[in-house]
């Protein structure tokens, strides 16, 4: 049972990281291809953007790692 | 962590450094030993590129930094529309780049991790596995923000972006408040954001050399390589994160009348690229 509990503690972010990532992602490419002069700018947003969704991914393998050890 | 699959006992990860001796009332933990490397390779290298430029030496590494340095200056300066404040405030993010990327490629190297002294405590550990580090980083970056904030907007102006007054309009207070735990939360997702790209970085190489058993030099690698790329997209995202937290800080509503509002988007380049009507 805490195997499980560790195992979820890192896979529910990871599954809404994956599920976020995709849909910031999807939203770069429809912009991009409406405007392919602004791509530059477009990838810094999407980076920002993934950065912020990705955060908390990682949150949640350091909390998986500390309430395991 | 044991496991009942191999003999011997499991890899020795910690989520806090260890203490290896202490210089009076301070103690030196073993990711101190690594960041004291990690610094003296950032200043040295820095102060060279400096003393080269004004010199007018060019070889390939001071050409390499001064590229690194004036692209990311113009990253800031696109973010924050202003030119002469971001060339003002550019080098602050821009040194916490530097050194969160010297010091997470430093972590990498071979070393770092095998040396162990007494109770298989390692020797050397990354300096931003260290959650005080990141902390101090993160701290670093959120003050700044306040401090350019209130150059920007007086001390009472600052603290009316935060404490808006009820009568005037009830929402708008309440958005405020919600402005002060964002702020906070800034502060610790910037943080845990790093501490945790380092962290899980360690433990990934750790358990696959683990598992490898022999082949643990071949398999190694390409984890390896996948941390030096994670290693440039955290000191970026860092880097780009302060900045854009100190433009949301300094940006002004209502002065649109000449172009040199500082906001994030648009930027005033754009503004200015538009036709007008």
């Amino acid at each position: 049972m805490e195997n499980l509990a560790f195992s979820l503690a890192y896979a529910l972010p990871a599954l809404g990281a994956a599920l976020g990532a995709g849909m910031i992602g999807m939203g770069a490419m429809s912009a991009a291809g409406r405007n392919p002069e602004k791509i530059k700018e477009l990838q810094s947003l999407m980076i920002l953007a993934i950065a912020f969704v990705d955060a908390l991914a990682i949150i949640g393998i350091v909390v998986a790692l500390i309430s395991r050890g | 962590m044991t496991s009942t699959v191999f003999a011997s006992a499991g890899p020795h990860i910690d989520i806090r450094p260890s203490t290896l001796f202490e210089l009076g009332p301070v103690p030196i933990t073993n990711s101190m030993m690594l960041g004291l490397l990690g610094y003296g390779i950032v200043l040295a290298g820095l102060c060279y590129v400096a003393w080269g430029v004004g010199r007018g030496k060019r070889n390939m590494f001071i050409s390499l930094v001064v590229w690194g340095y004036e692209s990311l200056a113009g990253q800031v300066e696109a973010i924050i529309g202003d030119k002469k404040i971001a060339r003002a405030l550019a080098p602050l993010p821009i040194s916490l780049f530097f050194i969160i990327i010297v010091n997470y490629w430093i972590g990498i190297l071979p070393f770092v991790g095998p040396i162990t002294v007494g109770d298989n405590v390692p020797v050397f550990r990354s300096l931003l596995a260290d959650m005080n580090t990141t902390f101090a980083f993160a701290i670093t970056s959120m003050v700044a923000v306040q401090i350019y904030a209130i150059k920007r907007h007086g001390f009472f102006g600052n603290l009316g972006r935060y404490l808006i007054s009820p009568l005037k309009s009830p929402i708008m207070s309440f958005v405020g408040i919600l402005e002060i735990i964002a702020e906070l939360s800034r502060l610790v997702a910037l943080s845990l954001r790093l501490f945790g790209n380092v962290f899980a970085g360690e433990v990934l190489i750790i358990m696959i050399g683990y598992m490898s058993g022999y082949l643990a030099s071949f398999s190694i690698l390409p984890f390896m390589a996948f941390e030096l790329f994670i290693g440039t997209i955290q000191a970026y995202v860092f880097f780009m994160l302060t900045t854009v937290f100190i433009a949301l800080g300094m940006e002004q509503h209502g002065h649109d009348d000449h172009g040199s509002s500082v906001t994030s988007h648009p930027t005033p380049t754009q503004l200015r690229a538009a036709p007008e009507g």
